[in-house]
């Protein structure tokens, strides 16, 4: 990144806990959420990292080192959201951030929560993933506020990502109930320029009223009060400024749109010149619906577009209300992901609606010109990339013992995966031993059922792996589980000391909390002992040692773990740096005559070792070679050499 | 099921390997990064994808390309010989701790001592895991690894490490396939090492058949008896039992309960003398104090004549009613192997 830029976005995050305001900055669109909620007075706020939406707290912590503010990462986003939650029972404002399977983690607390309903202002952030770009799923978060029954809302710019977030916590406190906000990644990284307000005091005081419970009891009254909250949610959303039309009276055909898809849409519709022909009503409140709104924008026109990110969501809702309301609209053509006329998975893009609208309106779309554009602007030749661990990542290392293990055992044992960096242990980086990756935690619990198939046959080993931030997060009860029920399971912990994937947020096994303040670590291996488990721990950087212990766990019966544990390659750059100097001695590496037939690049494959076509000999790129020292153990010559780095 | 040259690793996987055939001798292992062995079993620790085949070239089990004749040709039933007698270690020590006469502890014991040797491929006793190969320069050492493992353990893997070490003068103690494969790598089109220059001395065990270790520590363990192993031992016939000593002392079992965990592809072999060694050495049965020896080559009979004038061996003439059985046993491997071979 060029250096203006780059202080630009550092002042921009400065600026998140400025207390003046009345001014513009440049904001990403979850800086912008952070510093809505801050100029809403918010209180206390929690989140659990995953992308995209882990700069929202992120900012919040560093806010608090100025503001009198509280900020966490939780153990994982059900707890981040209670937690949240006593906050607004306690009369503040309070906010919960995630990304969307976070919010099937928390939807069982949410679901019972809208029930009972709130008191400070709450609101939950979720940022969604379309096309599943850094996530395990692609899937729409929205529909919890359907299942919920609570408002959502969704900006599509920073600035609206800003004033929307502010108004959240009034309509949370106006209808005593939580409120769903949903960004996804594209806004959620976008930076433009928005204005700020000035910050209000922060005095609030935190008091539980005892007088006033917060219960689902009874269930079906306090689920008709939901109902009601969300009725006055949809009366203020007639009148909201968050929904706009731009357009003629009566256009050709008319785009509903919500979230970032409506800059998508407004781009296509400018750069095919359509203004003149085709209505583009913004919404920004999409659930409860604005009926009356949305009744008067149906009558402008026959032909309807929903244009929104990832599911169709309104595009259905907007359907089965136009059941009801036919009589009132009269009959529709509508078009959308469930018609077919926008693809049905996958992220949208200004290019695909220049398609779909250049093929409704008969309209050549040059695509030819614009493809070639883009193509100018890349250079020639750009070398395909798959993923991979970075240089010196433990992870490579701990696969490539797994794989030793597994092979030596050979009962046709395979991985169990979880989520995190490792989940690339699916691929050739991590030499394709992950078998199935889910959901957090997942990993644990489908173990601790293999483990119980033996009743069945089953005789082939599984290692179950998970990080150390995804094993607090859920896999304990996985453990648990095995545990109890006697299955065998060993799983595999590995700890990088740090939650890698989504940007090195601390969690419970580090000693500082978000605000950077000092905490006792969890300690894995006491805890897991604690369990009444043979708990042993071994260096990724050691792969034949680590090999013989892996080997020697799966020969054994019962739960047990085993904590392969070395620092995120990352931090340990950070820190100062790695063992070893590598060098590989051109006269020991036998090359093509070897008959490895490249086994350092074409089989272990950690981007420092390169394979010059020239000498047909392998190199250490000392650009990118961080020195961890693996790979001088897999060579069959011996070639590659390690030194130890000379203390300075 | 018969292969091209060429077909890479493929070949030794599908015919051998994947048929449970491989009889673990380790010439596989250690030469590429390919395949190991560990605990008793070679496994295949990635695909390779080369078309050089000098993996399955250098197989022992692996039929010789292109033809269905056995390997080994009629005729003398116990291989080529120099000379038969029976001998045994003239160091009291060595006998005590050697399988039967300690004539191989003996001989590698004074090889390394006279520079003869400058390392010798032999096999431990394994600890944690099952018995392995292991290259061993001091003379000292050599009688840590004396006794036999009545399981296969891979040896000649270390050999290839000793290779690439660098290495001269290296002595090899091996079962027949060991020294079937032995040869094989020295005739190996694929494989450029001067093996021949290499290997100083092949010393070959007789060998009925071995066991597969992973097959026999399940069978102890259904039956109760736990590791770690100290010692097995099969008794020279007629016991017909097997010996295992363990933490809680020695157990036996009868020798047909054990007998399911041989190693299929020693089933199929017909050499019990290792008719491809230049010293072959195993027991003068009803005198377990003795070793039976066949002196095969030029080089085995200087390093015996060698250590007998040193007063390391002493020798003495093999009666010829344990020679005729000898035959009798080793024409019974033979007619064994080729009716397995057959039936296949
Ligand atoms: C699996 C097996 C089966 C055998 N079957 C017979 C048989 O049927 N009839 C017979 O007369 N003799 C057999 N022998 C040979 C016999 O047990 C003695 O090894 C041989 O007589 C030499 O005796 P020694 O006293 O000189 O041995 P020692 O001086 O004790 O030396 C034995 C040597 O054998 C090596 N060794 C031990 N185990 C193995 C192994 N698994 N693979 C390769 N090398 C090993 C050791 O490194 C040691 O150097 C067998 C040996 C083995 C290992
Ligand atoms: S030492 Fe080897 S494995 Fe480690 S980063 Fe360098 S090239 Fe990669």
């Amino acid at each position: 990144m060029r250096r203006a830029e780059k202080e630009k976005e550092e002042e921009g995050s400065e600026m998140i806990s400025d207390r003046e305001g009345g001014k513009e900055i440049l904001l990403q669109g979850n800086e912008a959420i952070a510093r809505g909620a801050l100029e809403a007075g918010v209180a206390f706020c929690a989140g659990y990292p995953g992308n995209p939406s882990s700069e929202i707290i992120e900012n919040l912590a560093k806010a608090s080192q100025r503001l009198p503010i509280y900020v966490e990462w939780s153990v994982n986003e059900k707890v981040a959201l209670e937690a949240a939650t006593a906050a607004s029972f306690a009369g503040c404002r309070a906010m919960a951030c995630m990304k969307q399977n976070g919010v099937n983690v928390t939807s069982d607390f949410l679901t019972n929560l809208s029930l009972s309903g709130t008191k400070g202002g709450l609101v939950l952030v979720s940022c969604d993933d379309p096309g599943g770009i850094s996530s395990t799923n692609e899937e729409d978060a929205r529909w919890f506020a359907r299942l919920a029954c609570i408002p959502l809302l969704e900006p599509a710019t920073p600035r609206e990502a800003l004033e929307m977030t502010r108004w959240a916590f009034v309509l949370s406190e106006a209808i005593e109930n939580i409120v769903l906000l949903r960004s996804v990644s594209r806004l959620s990284h976008t930076r433009s320029n928005v204005l700020i307000r000035g910050l209000p005091e922060f005095d609030v005081k935190a008091r539980f009223d005892p007088d006033i419970p917060f219960h689902t009891f009874p269930v079906v009254d306090k689920d008709r009060a939901r109902h009601e909250k969300l009725n006055r949610a949809a009366h203020d959303f007639e009148t909201s400024v968050f929904n706009s039309y731009d357009g003629p009276e009566n256009p050709e055909l008319l785009i509903i749109s919500s979230g970032c898809a409506w800059s998508y849409a407004r781009e296509s519709v400018e750069i095919l010149r359509l203004e003149e022909r085709v209505g583009l009503l913004k919404m920004g409140t999409t659930w409860p619906l604005p009926q009356e709104l949305l009744k008067r924008h149906l009558r402008q026109c026959d032909q309807i577009l929903f244009v929104e990110e990832i599911d169709a969501f309104l595009e259905d809702n907007v359907k089965a209300f136009c059941a009801d309301a036919g009589e009132e609209t009269g009959t529709k053509v509508f078009m959308g992901r469930s018609s077919g006329h926008i693809p049905l998975c996958g992220e949208l893009s200004p290019s695909i609606l220049l398609q779909v609208l250049g093929e409704h309106f008969d309209q050549a779309w040059e695509q030819d010109r614009f493809q070639a554009h883009v193509n100018s602007l890349m250079p020639e030749d750009l070398p395909p990339r798959a993923f991979g661990f970075c240089p010196g990542c433990p992870h490579r290392g701990s696969y490539y013992a797994i794989k030793t293990a597994l092979a030596w055992d050979n009962r046709d044992g395979f991985v169990s995966g979880d989520i995190g960096c490792y989940s690339l242990g699916l691929f050739p980086t991590g030499f394709n031993q992950v078998k199935s990756v889910h959901a957090m935690g997942s990993g644990l619990g489908l173990a601790s059922g293999y483990g119980k198939l033996d009743l069945f046959g089953f005789d082939q080993p599984v290692i179950t792996v998970c990080g150390d931030s995804t094993f607090f997060h859920a896999g304990l009860p996985g453990l648990i589980n095995a545990k109890f029920n006697r299955a065998d399971i060993l799983l595999l912990i590995l700890d990088n000391s740090a939650t890698a994937m989504t940007g090195f947020q601390p969690h419970p096994g580090i000693d500082t909390t978000a605000m950077g303040q000092p905490t006792d670590p969890v300690d894995l291996e006491s805890l897991c002992r604690s369990l009444g488990m043979p708990v042993e721990v071994a260096d990724p950087y050691d792969i034949n040692e680590s090999a013989r212990t892996i080997y020697g766990l799966l020969k054994q019966e019962g739960p047990r773990v085993l904590v392969m544990r070395r620092k995120c390659a990352l931090v340990q750059g950070r820190e100062g740096g790695f063992p070893y100097r590598m060098r590989v001695d051109p006269d020991a590496c036998a090359g093509e005559e070897c008959g490895c037939n490249r086994y350092c690049t074409r089989i272990f494959r950690c981007p420092g070792l390169i394979w010059n076509t020239l000498s047909k000999k392998a190199e250490i790129d000392s650009v990118i070679c961080v020195g961890c020292g693996i790979c001088a153990d897999i060579c069959p010559q011996g070639a590659i050499e390690r030194t130890v780095v000379e203390e300075e | 099921m018969m292969s091209e040259t060429g077909t890479g690793q493929r070949a030794l996987i599908d015919e051998i390997i994947n048929q449970d055939l491989c009889v673990r001798c380790g010439a596989c292992v250690g030469f590429c990064p390919y395949f190991s062995y560990f605990d008793g079993q070679v496994v295949v620790l990635d695909r390779c994808q080369a078309s050089a085949d000098r993996c399955f070239q250098v197989c022992p089990v692996a039929r010789e390309q292109g033809t269905r004749e056995p390997r080994i040709r009629e005729g003398s039933e116990i291989g080529p010989i120099e000379r038969v007698f029976m001998a045994r270690a003239m160091n009291s020590d060595i006998r005590e701790v050697a399988q039967y006469g300690g004539v191989v502890t003996a001989l590698v014991t004074y090889a390394l001592e006279q520079g003869l040797m400058e390392s010798a491929v032999l096999t431990d006793r394994g600890d944690l895991f099952s018995p392995e190969g292991r290259e061993v320069q001091d003379k000292s050492a050599v009688r840590q690894f004396s006794g036999s493992r009545y399981t296969a353990s891979g040896g000649l893997a270390a050999l290839n490490r000793a290779v690439k070490q660098g290495r001269r003068k290296i002595g090899v103690v091996g079962l027949p396939c060991q020294m079937s494969a032995l040869a094989k790598m020295a005739e190996s089109t694929e494989d450029p090492r001067d093996l021949d220059d290499r290997i100083t001395m092949k010393l070959g065990l007789f060998c009925t058949w071995a066991l597969d270790f992973r097959k026999l520590v399940e069978f102890l363990k259904k039956q109760g008896v736990k590791g770690p192993y100290v010692k097995f031992d099969i008794p020279p016939p007629p016991a017909e039992i097997f010996q295992v000593e363990s933490e809680e002392g020695w157990t036996e079992f009868p020798l047909s309960e054990i007998r399911p965990s041989i190693q299929k592809g020693c089933l199929l072999c017909e050499d019990m003398t290792a008719e491809k060694s230049d010293i072959s050495v195993g027991v003068v049965e009803g005198q377990q104090q003795w070793n039976t020896v066949i002196v095969r080559t030029q080089r085995g009979a200087e390093l015996l004549d060698k250590a007998s004038q040193d007063g390391w061996l002493e020798t003495g003439p093999l009666p010829p009613e344990n020679l005729e059985h000898l035959k009798d046993a080793a024409r019974g491997k033979r007619e064994r192997g080729r009716r397995v071979r057959d039936d296949q």
